[in-house]
């Protein structure tokens, strides 16, 4: 994935605020980056972006080569489709899903997962992430860790190249939040790019590059 | 993704307590609609009750200054269907149907075939065929009425009445209601009543049939105008005002529907917009979403017509039946309480609709936000 340039301004009634000024990188798989900053700084307006949820004022963003300025919002959730898995601080599973439902749901609009293997891969993501015993739980029966484990399962269930996640430990304990990093961590070695905004100072053992941003402004 | 993808995914919401409580709504809405749409249609029964009385077909004529050439004159008119003796209906008391039981029928004579709607069997072929009401109570007004003792279609077909020592068969029933006939009213063939009762036949009038009652006007008209003056006008009013007072009602009880469910649907619209936000995250389009919510709205709104429809049935009818004096009107098709299905099943479309409406709207209103704007919505 990479970025020129990349400019995006909050109009308000009798202001403008620039919450990214000219922001430019390139993300290459197979690396754990981590984006921080203070509040305001701008982190979460980056990875918006990035995840393609948010719209920017100008710049560029190519994803596999591919300009994405021009395309329509059906092309763009068809991108989010292939390409990118987000995992949030909050991790926004539907109560009213088992654990490996919730997995499910992205790949009821892929057509290259067949009916028969969705339930298969599902309980494979959720195994992978030592959740074997917590398939058949709703998220009001799991820990913070586990819904977040949960959250990161269906964040692989399109097998996305990127890896999204805004503050994924913002929730969670110590002991948690290392097991969350080291999970990150692993999909990264096994090749994913993966990009954390967070305030934790424990992403720095695990993150290959650390990139900071201050009042919109990144640096290396 | 197809419909089983989509149902798999609403199984598991459909039992969500918002759901519940819409059904509630829903339900209680549906009622009021029923309820209402009964009352228009009693409304305009009763509003058009003097206009579809068989006798408002009728124009009656005094026979003095009267000729051969006149009633060629007469025929030529438009919208005259008939022209006959003036005759009255005759009231017989009957064995019913060869029972013990004292029976009472009313006999008029069918001046046209097209007077009435046949239901069970076959209109009047033979000299001694007659036809009776579908819903028949072959006794007088007056007795007490058993809800017991009507008979209905096929009880009725194929059985015999004796008439001045002459056995009738019952060939066919048709709807009273329609004609504002009472139920114990039956018709024969007009030779036959005038063999039967020559004593009803009045050789002093004429009764002259229209085709429809609006035309009768017209056809009085051409009878002055060929100096034809003794006719029993018998100005037939309708009176529109329960029809405009219950169409009013229906109209706001419309609104206020809509704007309940609207309402309603905007909340749980607004309780699911996180969902809604990590599906477009994971990749669906808003017509997915759209789809998604569209089915489970009408899946939740036809579970709940089926049951109100249902429990309106049982009570409006367990209603109707409880209250005596209504045995009277009915008797006399003054009053018609019948529930009308085809408005029912008017007002679930209607409700479809409106479901359609709000879903589709509050979709795009809410889904074209950002996607930030839909996870962060509390």
């Amino acid at each position: 994935m990479n970025i020129e340039n990349v400019c995006k301004v909050y109009k308000t009634k009798n202001d403008e605020v620039k919450a990214l000024d000219n922001v430019s990188y390139e993300f290459k798989p197979g690396k754990l980056y981590a984006i921080m900053g203070h509040s305001g700084s701008g982190k979460s307006t980056l990875i918006s972006i990035l995840g393609l949820i948010e719209t920017y004022t100008s710049g560029k963003i190519t994803i596999n080569n591919e300009d994405i300025s021009k395309l329509k919002d059906n092309d763009l959730s068809n991108l989010r489709m292939k390409y990118i898995g987000f995992v949030f601080q909050d991790f926004y599973l539907d109560e009213h899903l088992k654990a490996y439902e919730n997995v499910m749901l992205p790949m009821l609009i892929n057509k290259e997962i067949k009916r028969e293997e969705r339930k298969e891969k599902a309980i494979k993501l959720l195994t992978d992430l030592g959740l074997s015993e917590r398939i058949n739980h709703y998220p009001k029966e799991l820990s913070g860790g586990e819904c977040q484990r949960v959250a990161i399962a269906r964040s692989l269930a399109n097998d996305p190249k990127i890896i999204l996640a805004d503050e994924p430990t913002g929730n969670l304990d110590e002991e948690n939040e290392k097991l969350v990093f080291e999970t990150l961590k692993d999909l990264a070695k096994k090749g994913k790019c993966v990009i954390v905004v967070t305030h934790s100072e424990e992403i720095k053992k695990y993150a290959d590059e650390i990139l900071k941003i201050t009042k919109g402004k990144l640096e290396v | 993704m197809n419909l089983k993808d989509r149902l798999w995914i609403i199984k598991n919401h459909i039992f969500d307590k918002r759901n519940y409580i819409f059904i509630t709504i829903l339900f209680f809405i549906f009622i009021a609609i029923f309820i209402t749409l009964t009352f228009y249609n009693c409304a305009t029964y009763i509003s058009y009750y003097e206009k579809e009385r068989l006798a408002s077909k009728n124009i009656n004529i005094d026979i003095n200054n009267y000729s051969k050439e006149k009633e060629e004159l007469i025929k030529n008119i438009d919208h005259v269907v008939s022209i006959d003796i003036f005759m009255t209906n005759a009231s017989y008391n009957v064995k019913e149907f060869n029972s013990i039981t004292p029976g009472y029928i009313t006999i008029s004579p069918l001046i046209d075939q097209n007077d009435i709607e046949i239901i069970k069997g076959t209109n009047i072929q033979k000299e001694y065929d007659m036809i009776c009401p579908n819903l028949f109570y072959p006794h007088d007004a007056y007795e007490t009425i058993y809800k017991s003792d009507y008979l209905k279609g096929k009880e009725i077909v194929d059985k015999s009445v004796v008439i001045n020592n002459q056995t009738f068969t019952i060939v066919g029933t048709y709807d009273a209601k329609k004609i504002r006939n009472h139920l114990s009213e039956c018709f024969v063939s007009k030779n036959t009543f005038k063999k039967l009762n020559p004593e009803k036949v009045d050789t002093s009038q004429l009764t002259i049939r229209v085709d429809k009652q609006e035309n009768r006007r017209e056809v009085i008209r051409a009878l002055t105008n060929i100096d034809i003056t003794n006719i029993d006008i018998n100005i037939i009013n309708t009176n529109y005002s329960l029809i405009y007072i219950s169409i009013f009602i229906t109209i706001i009880i419309l609104f206020i529907s809509f704007a309940i469910i609207y309402n309603f649907i905007k909340k749980k619209l607004r309780y699911r917009l996180n969902n809604y936000g990590i599906l477009k995250v994971s990749g669906y389009q808003n017509k997915e979403i759209f789809k998604l919510d569209i089915l489970e709205n009408l899946i939740v709104s036809t579970i709940c017509f089926i049951v109100s429809a249902i429990f309106f049935y049982i009570v409006y009818n367990l209603i109707i039946n409880s209250i005596s004096s209504l045995d009277y009107y009915i008797y006399t098709s003054e009053i018609n309480l019948e529930i009308n299905y085809f408005y029912i099943l008017l007002s679930y479309l209607f409700m479809i609709i409106m479901i359609f409406i709000a879903t589709k709207y509050l979709n795009y209103k809410y889904l074209n936000q950002s996607i930030n704007y839909l996870l962060k919505d509390e």
